[in-house]
């Protein structure tokens, strides 16, 4: 009954509640009201209680940040401990010219005037002649920024900035940032208290507030690592890296990918806001540490890829081509001691269209048709298969039928028989062909496999090219005559210098390397690259006659131009006809000259790979004896000067007693540089 | 006993303080980190909101205390207030500066003010005033009503011309539940109100824009990275906020949405989605029960003034705060189409607070000068010595 009582109460009064009013129309209001009330708590429980992970699921990502937190770059060396780059921390510094008002007064403290600094010190009420001394030592800094500079950056004012805005199209904002001096090497200490004693001199003589400003910092810097290339050689090995310090090209880039050569990359997660920048709690960064990127020891010469480049454009400069590559390969080893491809990026030159095709380095990545270069190794094949000796007499009439095609000897119409050596000697394509056709087919084009070509050699380099080999039982007759002397193929030079390498070296083909090391910060070495014998091509009694053969075409043939009075070097020419797309023809007037050879040639130390690319020359100079082989010269002639080879040509007199003593000659070669003859021991 | 007068105005008077002072709280605590972003001191904002405040409650005790709202039936003050909105309106529109689409804002030296407010109670006091002093008319001659509805709705038309939709649309509920109230004939109401729904559909239907914010009223979620620039980022970051704070919220000051900007405006247009996040479901459900109390008393007093002017004004007045709260909030909780309303007494903006509180000093003088309620004593009843 009691309960029955108090229901009734309640619902009168919830009556009297809900109608208060004695006017009905305001009623309506009321009872409106409530009904937007029970809606709005509804949707706001739902928001903030029932689907409330909904909501923050949705933009989980949104909150998603991480710093990414770089380490210095490792630095790569050449051989004898030369860096070739290095990572080095630089300091820019940046002024805002037309947030100061008193710009009069910045200019005076940026120019160090005595003045300004006793006034401030008078402010200050410490003004001895020592602290004069110390500030002005503080603002020292300063004067790596030359007078014209502050002033251009004073006319400057702005930096004006591309925006996308609202409507999607792009507008100009003006910044007020300009730069003063960048990438200036001081240690960041040292610009820190130079522009924060700067900064505290100029708010204190403008009466200005700092924290009322917008911008406070007049005046400020920034560091970050820039990559430098201390001896500005092998930009097409070496390659470059980008701003952000990527790398493009070259080991810089091939060694980033691989990832020995960046340290770690620290990620720090924090949380991003809505213009992306990421704020980091403290205890982020309690257990960063974060390792150097290693260092690299390539097998590169500095000082004779220094050569390589001066030596190479000098004649570039000349010839007008449309590439020269040159590769210096030790036989025995592999290693690349200089490999440049000119034209080539110098490490500070500006940066202009041809930028890219600079970093190229063609010796791997541009293939050609290299011409009579291959014919020693269809002989060395041939001799080492018991086909032919070197002494086999072969008949080389003037005129050959093969298939459908004439091929003509060197002879001008005679009819002459030639020694197998001789055919290299004076680079008869007749006597080639003939011997080439006694190896057959399938032979030839193993042995052309065994030495390397149409497959890539797998050097640390980005952008390596295989070249173009056929399947021999796709070769027709005449394509296979032609193949005899190096058409209907196309090589790198590496391949080349690589092929000749077995020649010389007793039969084995090398693997080409440049890396030669991999060492940690503290000098550790982490991996050695060992020099990788692949594969025997051809026997050591081969390789020993091929050296002599190619000591003849030097000695007496195509290649005299790079005959030395004191050291045998070995080599063959090849003057490749470039077939012309537009005439549909091998035109006559474009050719690929080629020398490849090897010095000294008793025991060859150095295989030598040369190729001048369509050189824009009179007719009568379209020759590889007369491009290809002076360059060589001019570059081993420097190796050997550099490398202080003992001279291996000896002089045989016969004495008045009947008795043959052989003599060294041109002793002075060396010592006219400087080196006494003790000091070199054979 | 306190009597029911004063009871009323020191109620409406305290629950606006208490709003303002928990808005100033909200407004450095969401725009702290904006300030800093954009280069001025982090308490600029609040501050300005502080001395908007003062000056406030100093104009409505000023007028709850000197002012008699009766005065306003004069045909005199009643001209003079008309034609002091329309001239605060036309300066806005000649002078007026473009924030963020609409045109509202006039710079004096430093101050940056937005005379549509003060404007906009000025036409709540006219019209309340003007129906008063005519209302027999209105209802007698419809050509006489028209005459009233171009009067009265040319400041509308005014907002208008400042792209300012939402206010207007406030604005003209007002007047037209003041002619309600009036006891007016139905259909004077009933039908521009039909009129006015049936505009409203056609706007909606003819413009792509406004289907695309129906639309992502309907689904915020699926809009939410929609391309272009009719997507509902800022409604799902308000969501966000809602979510975040949850029902005891993260904390005064401890908001993550505002201070990494992912909640833009959250001192004015989003500001109940920031008081949310950080004071929680049950500070938010607070705000919404001050404003029904707001409504409540206001409508109170309206009940129980036995002046006709008085009852206009106290309901023009009250709905008036009361509406731009619900449609602040509405758009907050995603229950109205996106417009730029403040939250009165919360939001960031000196001139709209001070117009609030002129509001609510109106308020307070109508409840001064209510009639005493006579209570019907059973004890001096039954002495036979009631008179």
């Amino acid at each position: 009954m009691k309960l029955f009582y108090r229901i009734k109460h309640f619902i009168s009064k919830l009556y009297n509640f809900i109608k208060p009013f004695k006017d009905d129309r305001l009623n309506l209001f009321i009872f409106i009201s409530i009904f937007l009330f029970v809606a709005y708590s509804a949707k706001l429980l739902s928001l903030s209680h029932f689907n409330r992970n909904f909501w923050i699921h949705l933009v989980e990502k949104q909150f998603e940040g991480a710093i990414k937190v770089a380490s210095e770059r490792g630095k790569i060396f050449d051989r004898n401990g030369i860096p070739l780059a290095a990572s080095e921390k630089v300091i820019s510094f940046y002024i805002r010219p037309t947030e100061a008002e008193d710009k009069e007064l910045l200019l005076k403290i940026l120019l160090r005037k005595p003045e300004v600094i006793k006034k401030y010190l008078r402010e200050k009420g410490s003004l001895t002649p020592e602290n004069v001394k110390k500030i002005t030592q503080r603002l020292e800094v300063f004067s790596l920024i030359s007078d014209e500079e502050i002033n251009k950056a004073y006319e400057k004012k702005y930096t004006i900035v591309k925006v996308k805005g609202d409507n999607g199209k792009h507008k100009e904002i003006k910044v007020p940032f300009v730069w003063l001096k960048k990438d200036l090497s001081i240690s960041r200490k040292k610009a820190f208290k130079a522009v924060s004693t700067a900064l505290r001199i100029y708010y204190t003589l403008s009466g200005e507030n700092r924290f009322r400003k917008k911008y406070p910092d007049l005046l400020g810097y920034i560091s970050e690592f820039q990559r430098v290339y201390p001896y500005s050689v092998g930009s097409v090995i070496v390659g470059v890296t980008n701003k952000m310090g990527e790398g493009l090209s070259g080991l810089e880039f091939i060694l980033e990918k691989e990832k020995v050569i960046t340290g770690d990359t620290v990620l720090l997660s924090g949380q991003k806001d809505a213009r992306g920048r990421v704020y980091l709690g403290k205890e982020a960064s309690i257990f960063l540490t974060k390792k150097k990127g290693n260092n690299v020891v390539t097998t590169i010469d500095g000082n004779l890829q220094y050569i390589f480049e001066k030596t190479l454009k000098k004649y570039g400069e000349e010839w007008h081509p449309k590439f020269i590559n040159a590769v210096l390969m030790d036989p025995y080893t592999g290693e690349i001691i200089a490999a440049s491809s000119y034209p080539f990026y110098d490490y500070g030159e500006k940066k202009d269209r041809s930028f890219i095709s600079k970093l190229n380095p063609r010796f791997i990545t541009a293939p050609y048709e290299p011409g009579s270069v291959m014919k020693p190794i269809v002989i060395a094949a041939a001799i080492n298969e018991g086909v032919v000796t070197k002494d086999t007499i072969i008949d080389c009439p003037a005129n050959y039928k093969v298939g459908n095609k004439v091929f003509h000897n060197e002879f001008h119409g005679r009819n002459v028989k030639l020694r197998t050596w001789e055919i290299i000697q004076y680079s008869d394509n007749v006597g080639v062909i003939k011997v080439v056709q006694k190896l057959g087919k399938e032979k030839y084009y193993r042995y052309l496999k065994a030495f390397g070509f149409g497959s890539k050699t797998g050097i640390d380099l980005p952008g390596e090219n295989s070249g173009k080999l056929r399947n021999w039982k796709k070769w027709r007759d005449v394509e296979f005559a032609t193949l005899a002397f190096g058409h209907n193929i196309l090589t790198t030079t590496l391949q080349l210098a690589a092929a000749y390498s077995v020649l010389v070296n007793g039969g084995y083909y090398v693997k080409p390397k440049i890396l030669s090391a991999i060492v940690d910060e503290k000098g550790k070495i982490l991996k050695r690259f060992p020099s990788i014998k692949e594969r025997r091509v051809i026997s050591e009694k081969t390789s020993k006659i091929m050296r002599r053969i190619l000591t003849m075409v030097v000695e007496g043939g195509t290649g005299t131009g790079t005959k030395f009075q004191n050291f045998f070097v070995g080599g063959k020419t090849g003057t490749a006809l470039k077939y012309d797309p537009q005439i549909r023809q091998y035109s006559k007037s474009k050719i690929t000259a080629t020398f490849v050879g090897a010095f000294p040639m008793t025991n060859p130390r150095y295989v030598l790979a040369v190729t001048v690319d369509e050189p824009k020359v009179p007719k009568n100079m379209l020759w590889a004896s007369k491009i290809a082989v002076p360059l060589f010269r001019e570059l081993s002639e420097r190796v050997l000067l550099y490398e202080r080879v003992a001279p291996d040509k000896r002089e045989y007199i016969l004495m008045k007693n009947g008795e043959i003593v052989s003599k060294e000659i041109n002793q002075d070669f060396i010592l006219k540089n400087g080196i006494q003859s003790s000091k070199i021991s054979h | 006993m306190q009597s029911n007068r004063r009871k009323f105005a020191f109620l409406i008077f305290i629950i606006s303080i208490v709003l303002s002072i928990a808005g100033i709280i909200f407004v450095y605590t969401g725009s702290y980190f904006y300030c800093i972003k954009h280069g001025v001191a982090p308490h600029l904002f609040a501050l300005k909101q502080g001395i908007a405040f003062f000056t406030g409650v100093v104009i409505s005790v000023l007028i709850y205390k000197y002012l008699d709202y009766r005065k306003l039936a004069d045909r005199k003050y009643l001209w003079s207030l008309y034609g002091a909105a329309i001239f605060l309106l036309i300066i806005v529109l000649i002078f007026g500066k473009e924030v963020n689409n609409s045109k509202s804002w006039i710079f004096i030296g430093g101050f940056s003010v937005q005379p549509a407010e003060i404007a906009k109670v000025l036409v709540i006091l006219f019209v309340s005033g003007y129906i008063k002093y005519k209302w027999y008319e209105i209802q007698s001659y419809p050509r006489i009503f028209a005459g009233f509805v171009v009067l009265s709705f040319f400041p509308v038309f005014l907002i208008l011309l400042e792209k300012d939709l939402g206010s207007a649309m406030i604005l003209s509920i007002v007047i037209f539940a003041i002619l309600f109230i009036t006891g007016l004939n139905i259909k004077y109401v009933l039908y521009p109100s039909i009129l006015g729904a049936v505009m409203f559909v056609v706007a909606v239907i003819t413009g792509p824009y406004r289907i695309a914010r129906v639309k992502m009223l309907l689904d915020p979620a699926g809009y939410f990275h929609a391309p272009g620039k009719y997507n509902s980022y800022q409604l799902v970051q308000a969501f966000v906020a809602f979510a975040k704070g949850g029902l005891t919220g993260m904390g005064i000051g401890q908001g993550e949405q505002s201070k990494l900007l992912f909640l833009t405006f959250s001192f004015s247009d989003f500001i109940y989605a920031h008081i949310a996040e950080e004071a929680g479901g049950i500070g938010a459900g607070l705000v919404l029960l001050a404003f029904l109390a707001i409504l409540y008393l206001g409508l109170s007093i309206a009940d129980r003034t036995d002046e006709k002017l008085g009852k206009f004004m106290a309901l023009g007045l009250t709905l008036y705060i009361f509406l731009q709260g619900m449609v602040h909030m509405g758009v907050n909780l995603g229950l109205v189409p996106t417009t730029g309303i403040t939250l009165p007494f919360m939001s960031l903006g000196g001139t709209s607070l001070i117009s609030m509180f002129i509001a609510v000093g109106f308020l307070m003088n109508i409840a001064k000068l209510l009639p005493k309620e006579e209570k019907i004593n059973l004890r001096i009843m039954e002495r036979g010595r009631y008179a």
